[in-house]
């Protein structure tokens, strides 16, 4: 399996990892991690599985039971220790990257 | 006819508010049915997590149905992207090679015949479209599940062979491990 290799940083898995990073004790499940970044609720879960194979997150089911619950147990996802100091790392070089990029705000601009 | 009335009746019903009630049927029917082109493992996790998750979208049941749809594009690039998709393609490989070894025969001998009877139009066409189109479709469903069949056990030897080693592996550590 092609663990542990770095997973390629599109506007997806960047923003996904902006969430995560926020609160890195916390674990998410993927409609939740959808709504928060903002992007779309099914294509969170390729981004999702780009970091799970390189080891940056990991996917564990939620201790609930369902009968209790009353729905079936989430998989939820938890950033790794390792996740979280290359997540940090690859969201601070992509901001740099995009800096450069960002378009200035047309209210400025004289008329 | 009784089982005309029973039949249209039935689709009365459906189509009316019973409909709304199996949406969320449909959808996990349709989570069951896109998770099938995910390898072993992870099919079973997929379908278990966006069952879960469809419980986000309870109150809108189109929107769950449709989200559920969306998922089929994921199945196959997470397919497409395992790292057991090279593999995989290479055993599917042969059964190419084969069916173009399949196919070209026939091709001729519909060719060979035409020529040779000089048979009407409408029988050449017979023989150039049904022949060499038909029978390897024939040859294809045998051979394709001779390959599947084959792969299917390699594939379980694979992982067989993936588990020793990863026991073998395990017990190597614990036999190096200070610890008492």
């Amino acid at each position: 399996m092609g663990r542990n290799r770095k997973p390629r940083i599109t506007l997806n898995v960047a923003a996904i990892l902006a969430v995560m990073l926020a609160d890195t004790q916390r674990s998410w499940y993927g409609l939740e991690l959808a709504q928060q970044a903002e992007i779309g609720s099914a294509t969170v879960y390729s981004a999702l599985t780009r970091l799970e194979r390189a080891g940056w997150i990991k996917g564990l089911w939620e201790s609930v039971d369902p009968k209790v619950a009353g729905r079936p147990r989430r998989r939820l996802y938890l950033l790794t220790g390792e996740g979280a100091r290359l997540g940090a790392e690859a969201l601070a070089t992509h901001r740099i990257r995009l800096g450069g990029l960002v378009v200035p705000d047309l209210q400025e601009r004289p008329a | 006819m009784n089982w005309l009335s029973t039949v249209a009746g039935l689709l009365a019903g459906l189509a009316g508010r019973e409909l709304w009630e199996w949406l969320p049927v449909a959808s996990k029917a349709v989570i069951f049915a896109v998770t099938r082109v995910l390898p072993s493992p992870r099919r079973e996790v997929r379908c278990s997590e966006w069952t879960a998750e469809l419980e986000h979208y309870k109150h809108k049941r189109v929107a769950g149905l449709l989200w559920s749809a969306s998922l089929l594009p994921i199945c196959v690039w997470e397919t497409a992207t395992a790292p057991a998709a090279l593999r995989r393609l290479w055993s599917v490989f042969p059964l190419l090679v084969l069916l173009l070894i399949g196919i070209l025969p026939f091709a001729l001998i519909a060719l060979e015949i035409s020529a040779f009877l000089n048979l009407p139009l409408l029988a050449t066409i017979f023989l150039f479209l049904v022949t060499p189109l038909v029978l390897p479709v024939v040859l294809m469903i045998v051979l394709g599940s001779w390959a599947y069949l084959i792969f299917r056990a390699w594939d379980r030897l694979e992982s067989d062979r993936d588990r020793s080693r990863s026991v073998r592996a395990a017990g190597a550590d614990s036999s190096s491990d200070p610890r008492p």
